[in-house]
């Protein structure tokens, strides 16, 4: 029985389509299947286990070029495409508890019109709730206010045994049992399929004020970037952008208007309200061209170490290839041209920085991990993979290297 | 929830004999790292239970390690006997997750209690499991920085305490739990490893370990060493007390003032058997006495966003029919109005001999309903209830005074604990919001969860601990054959008090 007409038989006919082109990095997938519920999904799972065919779950397909190469013979791209529904929004209680495949910009439209506004920072063009979830992106508020998983507060989770699990709850505070929650946001899609999230939402803030300022070079830029960190919790991103005349500072104040007001006093600059979705776009921006001859690396290190990955990543890779800086985060991303990318890799290692690879090419990832260098207690890491996913049925190989292997 | 269990366990545990346990204690003694053994009689009787008293165990001896070194030399010679083992802070953990099951070493971290190094620059600070919650902010506050989870225990509770049990506290409604807070653990694992978990810069790969550790109640190995974020100090904070004629006009405030947008850094709520508690004790804070639930209401951050929002607070006060606001003066008040809310839990405890602190959430639109139906369930078993809630976060504490040597009022209050997790979990909430499962409530999970959502729980057990070592007993209930196949399954070792 081919790859198609076993899912077919699960979702229906015109819900598994043949892909046209590379969708999981470079590779074709056998079949795309489009489930319309958690139970189908799970029979989708269950299949693909008996079968043995591997599944990369999708959401918007955004972020699909992350990861390493998938490791199976066969494989599909389950889209949850179909997951959507924004009725779960209860602004009274601040939380919504949202299927997989809503694009979080629908989430965000859904709850500003109650007054709310959820965690996730819109970065990548039709990214979804399941997807930004498994993946768990940087985003430009990083290091100041909490991250994504400090606000989710529940999942449902098709499991690679074919199971439907429930993990966290949806109240806002929650210690019953292991928090298998934050151990799914971030996992790839290598732990379990997220069907349906349940998430904090906050209240809208009465004003949102991006103001920048033109800094004349780099060591100022990164001074006054690092001073904004003494502005109090109405400081909500910071962003350091690479443009043809030099850096720009660009920062966002959110909350009571007189509070924003007097804040602005503090640390003048011009507002430049349109700004910050090219921030946001620019960090979530798709793979880089082929033909580009550059891919997308993001480095992590201490904040105050942001400037010394800046000048690295300009030293190493020449000025193109750091574009946009997160300095309270101790963030970088710069596209990096293919000949320079081991040299970077080596030394990040060698600094104890973090470093992960968007677009890694086919003909790269022989010798390069997506996710650059292991993490201590590499081993544990792959144990618990095993538990999970014992038949290496969920994107297998796409994790980082030593711990997505087959033994 | 404590049984009476036929039968106390051996006093060594596993030990075939109290001279073998000797023997054994004087090997851990003879380890480097490891500066005290305790294992008299008495010693080990005052290591059987934690906070929660009324559930106790047996430790085979109490070891004081000094370093990494001496937890992972401990560990390793627990796992060579077969000897179960299980960390303890300060003990003021109030759901028994520091009580030793199966004759287990108790691995005593209040020695390892140095602040390895601190960053103000990129607000972080390194420590070691046993250093005191409030001793941390009070050792960065000249930084003008604080760590944010601030238990009522703060004075005394550890941070490895806090990581075991992802701790909250008055101020989790804006900054969050322990685990928001935590970058990376250095961890002994059960067969003596030495591993970290995330990254000191918080740029971690891999699954979040990390975060799977924090809270998971020492039962995935040993903390050893913590680097926590420190959140700057707000520049201005107003507190206010806010008193209502019922308890359901001040769960409505609450609800009102989330809704208004205005995100206190604390919104706890007392009834008046809690005010009257607190009153009546040396913690007395002037807390009015004419009013059937008071709201405790904390503001931060820059002065024009804590003038708007005190306007806010207040207007939507008078509009729920407060009748009495009272803004804290000056620091010493705003501090006499925390001293005194943090100390309901000891003056609670002097209105009879026995504390039984319930913690469970619920959706917070659902308090009033759920804390009505508490009280009357209570009332119905002849049990008086004080309730002090986390009310912004929905989490309640529903503190029952009571006398254990009664046998027949400790069955009724055993009841009514079961009442209360039945009510809430119908309610939409969960079994804890920040006191854990330990070995109180793991009979209740299947309530929560089906056997199959326990599962995953137990693949992470596995992959940490598959010898089943580390703090045994504790949180996951056995898969259910093996409960309903053996009625000595285990976990049921511990000594009810009841």
């Amino acid at each position: 029985m081919n790859v198609a007409s076993v899912f077919a038989s699960l979702v229906g006919a015109p819900h598994v389509r043949a892909a046209d082109r590379p969708r999981i990095g470079d590779r074709v997938p056998d079949a795309i299947v489009c489930p319309a519920s958690a139970e189908e999904v799970a029979a989708c799972v269950s299949a693909a286990r008996r079968e043995r065919v591997a599944i990369v779950p999708s959401g918007g397909g955004s972020k699909l070029h992350w990861g390493n190469p998938v490791d199976a013979e066969r494989v599909i791209l389950l889209s949850l495409a179909r997951l959507r529904g924004t009725g779960g929004l209860d602004a009274d209680e601040g939380i919504a508890r949202v299927p997989a495949g809503e694009p979080i910009d629908e989430l965000f439209r859904a709850a500003a019109a109650v007054g709310r506004r959820a965690a996730f920072e819109p970065l990548h063009e039709g990214a979804t709730v399941g997807g930004t979830i498994a993946a768990d992106p940087v985003g430009p508020g990083y290091g100041l206010d909490r991250r994504l998983r400090d606000e989710l507060l529940g999942l449902r989770v098709v499991l690679a045994n074919g199971e439907i699990a429930r993990m966290g709850g949806a109240v806002v505070k929650n210690v019953t049992g292991f928090d298998l929650v934050r151990l799914l946001c971030g996992s790839h899609g290598t732990l379990g399929v997220i069907t349906e999230a349940t998430v904090r939402l906050r209240a809208r803030p009465e004003v949102t004020r991006v103001l920048a300022r033109d800094e004349p070079d780099a060591e100022r830029a990164f001074a006054d970037a690092a001073a904004l960190r003494e502005l109090p919790g109405e400081l909500t991103g910071a962003a350091l952008a690479a443009g043809h005349g030099g850096l720009r500072l660009l920062w966002r104040l959110e909350g009571r208007e007189a509070s924003v007001q007097e804040l602005e006093t503090r640390v003048p600059g011009e507002d430049s309200g349109g700004s910050w979705s090219s921030v946001q776009r620019g960090i979530g921006s798709a793979r880089l061209a082929p033909d580009s001859g550059r891919v997308r690396v993001r480095l992590g290190a201490r904040p105050s170490d942001t400037a010394a990955l800046w000048d690295t990543m300009l030293r190493i890779a020449g000025a193109p290839a750091p574009r946009i800086a997160l300095p309270l985060g101790g963030v970088v991303f710069a596209d990096v041209p293919l000949d320079a990318l081991h040299e970077v890799q080596a030394h990040v290692h060698r600094s104890g920085w973090g470093m992960q690879v968007e677009g890694l090419p086919v003909e790269l990832a022989q010798s390069l991990d997506a996710f650059g260098a292991p993490p201590a207690g590499h081993a544990l890491h792959a144990t618990l993979l095993c538990r999970f996913d014992p038949d290496f049925v969920l994107s297998p190989g796409r994790f980082v290297r030593k711990i997505d292997a087959h033994p | 929830m404590w049984r009476r269990r036929g039968g106390r366990e051996g006093a060594s545990g596993r030990y075939a004999s109290s001279s073998d346990a000797k023997r054994f204690a004087a090997r851990l003694r003879a380890l480097p790292g490891v500066t005290e053994v305790l294992d008299t009689g008495a010693d080990r009787f005052a290591y059987e239970c934690d906070g929660l008293a009324i559930l106790r165990g047996n430790p085979l001896a109490i070891a004081f390690p000094d370093s990494a070194e001496g937890v992972q030399g401990i560990v390793r010679a627990c796992g060579e006997a077969g000897v179960p083992f299980v960390a303890r802070g300060a003990g003021t953990g109030l759901s028994g997750g520091a009580t030793p099951m199966g004759g287990a070493v108790i691995v005593e971290c209040s020695r390892m209690d140095r602040i390895l190094s601190i960053d103000a620059t990129n607000r972080t600070a390194t420590v070691q499991p046993g250093v005191v919650n409030a001793d941390l902010s009070a050792a960065v506050a000249p930084l003008g920085l604080g760590f944010a989870p601030d238990p009522s225990s703060q004075a005394a509770c550890t941070i490895g305490g806090n990581v075991a049990e992802n701790s909250g506290g008055a101020h989790t409604l804006k900054r969050g739990t322990t685990s928001a807070h935590v970058l990376s653990l250095e961890v002994v694992l059960p067969d003596g490893a030495l591993v970290e978990l995330g990254r000191r810069d918080g740029h971690a790969h891999g699954y979040d370990l990390r975060g799977v550790f924090v809270g998971s109640e020492g039962t995935l190995g040993i903390l050893t060493a913590a680097t926590v974020r420190l959140v700057p100090r707000p520049e201005e904070v107003s507190t206010l007390l806010v008193g209502f004629p019922s308890l359901g006009a001040a769960c409505q405030a609450v609800s009102d003032v989330i809704a208004s947008g205005v995100l206190p850094s604390a919104l706890e709520l007392m009834d008046d058997r809690t005010i009257a508690a607190i009153e009546a004790s040396v913690y007395a804070a002037g807390y009015p006495r004419d009013v059937r639930a008071l709201l405790l209401v904390e503001l931060d951050g820059s002065a024009a966003a804590v003038a708007c929002e005190r306007r806010e607070v207040e207007r939507i006060a008078a509009a729920r029919g407060a009748i009495e606001v009272r803004v804290a003066r000056d620091e010493a008040e705003r501090l006499a109005f925390w001293r005194a809310r943090k100390s309901a839990f000891g003056a609670l405890g002097r209105v009879a001999p026995d504390l039984y602190v319930h913690d469970a959430v619920v959706p917070r639109t659902r308090l009033p309903d759920v804390v009505e139906r508490i009280n009357r369930a209570a009332a119905a078993r002849g049990i008086r209830i004080a309730n002090l809630l986390h009310a912004g976060d929905g989490n309640l504490h529903p503190n029952i005074a009571f006398d254990r040597r009664d046998a027949d009022e400790a069955e009724r209050v055993r009841r009514v604990g079961e009442d209360i997790l039945r009510i809430c979990v119908d309610a939409g909430g969960v079994l804890s919001g920040e006191h854990g499962i330990g070995l109180e409530k793991r009979y209740a999970m299947p309530l929560l969860f089906e056997e199959h959502e326990l599962e995953p729980m137990r693949w992470v057990h596995d992959a940490f601990d598959p010898e089943d070592r580390c703090n045994p007993g504790k949180v996951i209930p056995e898969p259910r054959a093996c409960r309903e196949g053996d009625p000595r399954r285990r976990g049921d070792d511990a000594r009810g008090e009841s």
